[in-house]
């Protein structure tokens, strides 16, 4: 099939067709509609991408040059000139394969690499393709030969004379290039002159998203990439980049972008000036990242509220240069303002703002971090304005339902349950919601708020020392219990099972359950593998490895023991043995045990989802290894572990009693301990891990040295 | 057009060789859908696909044929994505296993033809040819001539050395 290539194409097509004006490329039998075929071969004309079209149609002339690899990105290109001619003019024009190299030079500005002589490039390029030595004058007698050969051409070496990229259209081999990582871009440039224009072209980089790399390159590499691409790039994320820091205005830099929509430049070193650069030359921004800005001020809210306006994303959290009266001027010019960070920024009291923000009613995702300034009035503006009608009858004010999905107030030191009472049933579309450490939260008004919204996935409650297990109860009576799919209540310090247990019987969709530092019990932890062993389904392929279902961290909570870990240790890698009696026609292929067809078989099953357990830090390597095993799908080397772990334990408990054979007692456990080390490091040394292994083995040996 | 499932359409190669598919297999092409379309009478009259010779347009469409029930794609907001997955189907893989020759004839063909869906796994198979690989590899892979002289290589080397596999 191979056999037939470009060659043959372009014979054929050669053959058929002297000139491009009249072009019946293919001979049709069919003669007597001559309008509809007409018709057709227009049509095909139109339809076909220029760079494509010359390549059945041409002459062979043009085709040895290459012109044809020239003619694509025809919108950005200098040399637009010959687009739509397919002759001879074209293929002398655009000599050599390098013709995207003006295409990319001419576009984007400063390529701080030199350009290069086409034609010297080119005579030296193709003068040893064919085979290393050819001199030039031998080289054209050669293709000449190459074109008039029919396809006869040894199949065995298919690349003495096809090129894949140089007879590539430009925009084909962008398209290849754009499914490399950058760093992989990058590397390809050095591979010819043709791979470093093009990759070093601006249309490759109209993401440039930094974070997988912006701890390696240095500031110079990036500059480069920044101003070559320049107008391409929508979405530049210089997240981190620290090592631009006295190079903001060299080279153009913080000119060089002018169609920017996603900008990050969190965390970066950079000074006022060049912000305000990068923003006054940016109109169509859509979401921003100042955060942790010392340089962004609320005179850059102004140049957004003045250059910006289709902003809906804005995140200035610890700008401490910036406050409320900036953020103002951004609401009142920014109308599709969706979500707004604003962690540890000044001023939230003021009311004229969150009256504002009120009546806008267009934000979802709300983040006040840190904001103290924050206090009871101008939370309730927010909530339900500032002179809404009352409600008699409930004693409220009457205000539509707020847009906000995602409400973080953590650590708002300033507000109390008072202004919370003001969000009951404000907020019906809320799926976030984090109230960490706001103290003087109240069970009643926490349950209140809950009950209106039926929406909630993810719930923070972290360090609310006032809250007591009823609160769990009334969330997990709550319209979102089915929904909810994260919990944090560490720290809260009066929390535990009798809370804990009616949740893990309603929240049946947990994904992650946040409980260390409370009074939780084994109990729950019991609970949770039950939960996740409900409703999981079952597997009988052994090799179909189970995922992490549920994240639990239960570590210093003093009433979690050993039993409680094994307990979810020992579901997680729970096999389910069960004896059926075969249908006729079933295959027993479950249990790789061929069976005659009267006798019982056996069905093994296996979990889907394990639980993935945060706990104490002396049991956290065991419970580490274990899940490390069953999600290799390795159950009954999982088993094992926990097995001798047991053992262990079980020792060293009685081990710690007085009395009679206390010291035969205590020999067991440390034999028992060193059976336990040993088939840990023997899990570690079968995934690799033979160095922690030792650690760990060692530990334990001096371990027993103690206890003698 | 409850018969769209079974009509037979015939195309024609651009060595002049007719070929009969049916019309749904076909029509993952956007090129001869269109035609047919603006045409209004398929399976009447041969279509020419002028740039596509007969050994392509084959194996052009055995991929139609066994993609002919894929759903449509879905809508072109990240096509632009850098982080586009180079994953590739196992039966496109074992389709795209064929020489750079035929590799090179189909993603033009598949461009020509405007089938997106075949350009990309074509696209994405010589992205992992190069994936991984290093420069001098990627010359050898698809002879392709290092044009830099010796002092720009070095200078190329090192401003690319932070993307250098450590």
């Amino acid at each position: 099939m191979a056999q037939v290539s470009v060659e043959s194409v372009v014979l054929e097509t050669t053959a058929a067709e002297p000139t491009a004006s009249v072009s019946p490329a293919v001979p049709i039998q069919i003669q007597k509609v001559k309008g509809k075929k007409r018709f057709l071969q227009t049509l095909q004309r139109m339809s076909s991408s220029p760079s494509l079209a010359k390549l059945g149609r041409t002459p062979s002339s043009s085709y040895r040059t290459g012109g044809r690899a020239s003619a694509s990105c025809i919108s950005l290109s200098s040399g637009s000139a010959s687009y739509g001619s397919y002759g001879n003019s074209l293929a002398s024009e655009l000599s050599g394969g390098y013709s995207t190299a003006p295409t990319s030079a001419a576009t984007t500005p400063g390529i701080p690499f030199p350009s290069f002589d086409e034609k010297i490039a080119r005579s030296r390029y193709l003068g040893s393709v064919p085979v290393p030595d050819f001199r030039t004058t031998t080289r054209i007698a050669e293709e000449e030969d190459y074109f008039s050969i029919p396809v006869q051409k040894p199949v065995e070496k298919p690349k003495s004379s096809f090129n894949f990229w140089k007879d590539l259209p430009s925009e084909l081999a962008m398209h290849i290039l754009s499914y490399l990582e950058p760093r992989e871009v990058v590397r390809c440039s050095a591979v010819s002159k043709q791979w470093h224009s093009r990759c070093f072209d601006g249309q490759l980089w109209s993401i440039l998203d930094t974070s997988d790399f912006y701890r390696d390159i240095p500031a110079d590499a990036l500059i480069n990439i920044v101003t070559s691409a320049g107008p391409f790039v929508r979405d530049l994320n210089l997240r981190g980049c620290v090592q631009l820091r006295e190079q903001w205005h060299a080279k153009g830099l913080s000119g060089a972008c002018s169609n920017l929509e996603n900008f990050s430049l969190e965390g970066c070193r950079i000074e006022k000036t060049a912000i305000h650069c990068f923003l006054l030359q940016n109109p169509r921004l859509v979401y921003i990242n100042l955060s942790g800005l010392a340089g962004a001020t609320n005179s850059a809210m102004k140049v957004i509220a003045e250059n910006c306006p289709k902003l809906e994303h804005l995140n200035v959290s610890w700008c401490n240069n910036v406050d409320t009266r900036g953020l103002k001027k951004v609401v009142e010019a920014c109308p599709d303002l969706r979500d707004l960070r604003a962690g540890e920024v000044h001023g939230w009291d003021d009311i004229d703002l969150m009256q504002l923000l009120f009546e806008r009613n267009s934000l979802e995702r709300l983040i006040l971090m840190n904001c103290d300034s924050l206090n009871d009035e101008s939370l309730s503006v927010l909530m339900e304005g500032q002179n809404s009608e009352m409600d008699y009858l409930t004693g409220r004010r009457i205000a539509p339902p707020r847009k906000l999905k995602h409400l973080d107030l953590t650590r708002c030191r300033g507000i109390s349950h008072r202004g919370l009472e003001k969000c009951i049933d404000r907020l019906p579309q809320l799926e976030g919601l984090q109230l960490n450490k706001c103290h003087s939260i109240t069970d009643n008004v926490l349950a209140s708020m809950l009950t209106g919204m039926p929406k909630l996935t993810h719930l923070d409650l972290e360090e609310l020392t006032e809250l007591s297990n009823t609160v769990l109860q009334s969330l997990a009576a709550a319209p979102c219990a089915k929904v909810l799919r994260h919990i944090s209540i560490s720290y809260c310090e009066e929390l535990g099972d009798v809370g804990m247990l009616p949740i893990l019987k309603n929240c049946t969709n947990l994904e992650s359950l946040d409980m260390d530092n409370t009074r939780v019990s084994d109990l729950s932890l019991a609970e949770a593998a039950a939960m996740v062993r409900a409703r999981a389904t079952r597997t009988t392929q052994p090799k179909q490895q189970p995922a992490v279902g549920l994240r639990l961290a239960a570590y210093d909570c003093q009433n979690v023991t050993w039993t409680g870990i094994r307990e979810v240790l020992s579901r997680n890698a729970e096999v389910i043995r069960r004896t059926v009696k075969p249908e006729p026609a079933s295959s027993s292929d479950d249990t790789g045990v061929p069976s005659a067809p009267p006798q019982p078989q056996t069905i093994r099953t296996y979990p889907t989802q394990i639980i993935q357990l945060k706990c104490f830090y002396n049991y956290q390597p065991t419970v580490e290894e274990h899940t490390k095993r069953v999600l290799r799908g390795d159950f009954s080397a999982a088993t094992r572990l926990e097995r001798k772990w047991a053992e262990f334990m079980i020792a060293q408990e009685e081990a710690g009693a007085s009395g009679a054979g206390a010291r035969r007692r205590r020999r067991r456990a440390r034999e028992a301990q060193m059976m336990h080390a040993d088939e840990e490091d023997g899990g570690g040394a079968n995934a690799g891990g033979a160095g922690v292994g030792g650690g760990r083995r060692r530990r334990a040996r001096s371990g027993g040295c103690v206890v003698m | 057009m409850a018969s769209t499932d079974d009509q037979k359409i015939i195309l024609v190669s651009s060595d002049g060789v007719n070929i009969q598919t049916d019309r749904i297999i076909a029509e993952r092409s956007m090129l001869i859908k269109n035609m047919i379309e603006d045409l209004g009478t398929p399976g009447e009259e041969p279509i020419p696909i002028m740039n596509v010779s007969e050994a392509v347009l084959r194996k052009v469409l055995e991929w139609c044929d066994h993609h002919k029930k894929d759903p449509p794609p879905e809508k072109d907001e990240d096509a632009e994505s850098r982080k586009k997955t180079t994953d590739i189907e196992e039966w496109d893989q074992k389709f795209m296993q064929v020489d750079q020759e035929m590799l090179f004839e189909i993603i033009l063909a598949a461009n020509y033809m405007d089938i997106k869906a075949l350009l990309d796994v074509g696209c994405k198979t010589v992205a992992n040819m190069i994936k991984g690989k290093s420069p001098e590899e990627i010359r050898k892979t698809f002879n392709i001539q290092n044009d830099f002289t010796p002092e720009e290589e070095e200078q190329i080397r090192r401003e690319n050395e932070w993307a250098e596999d450590r």
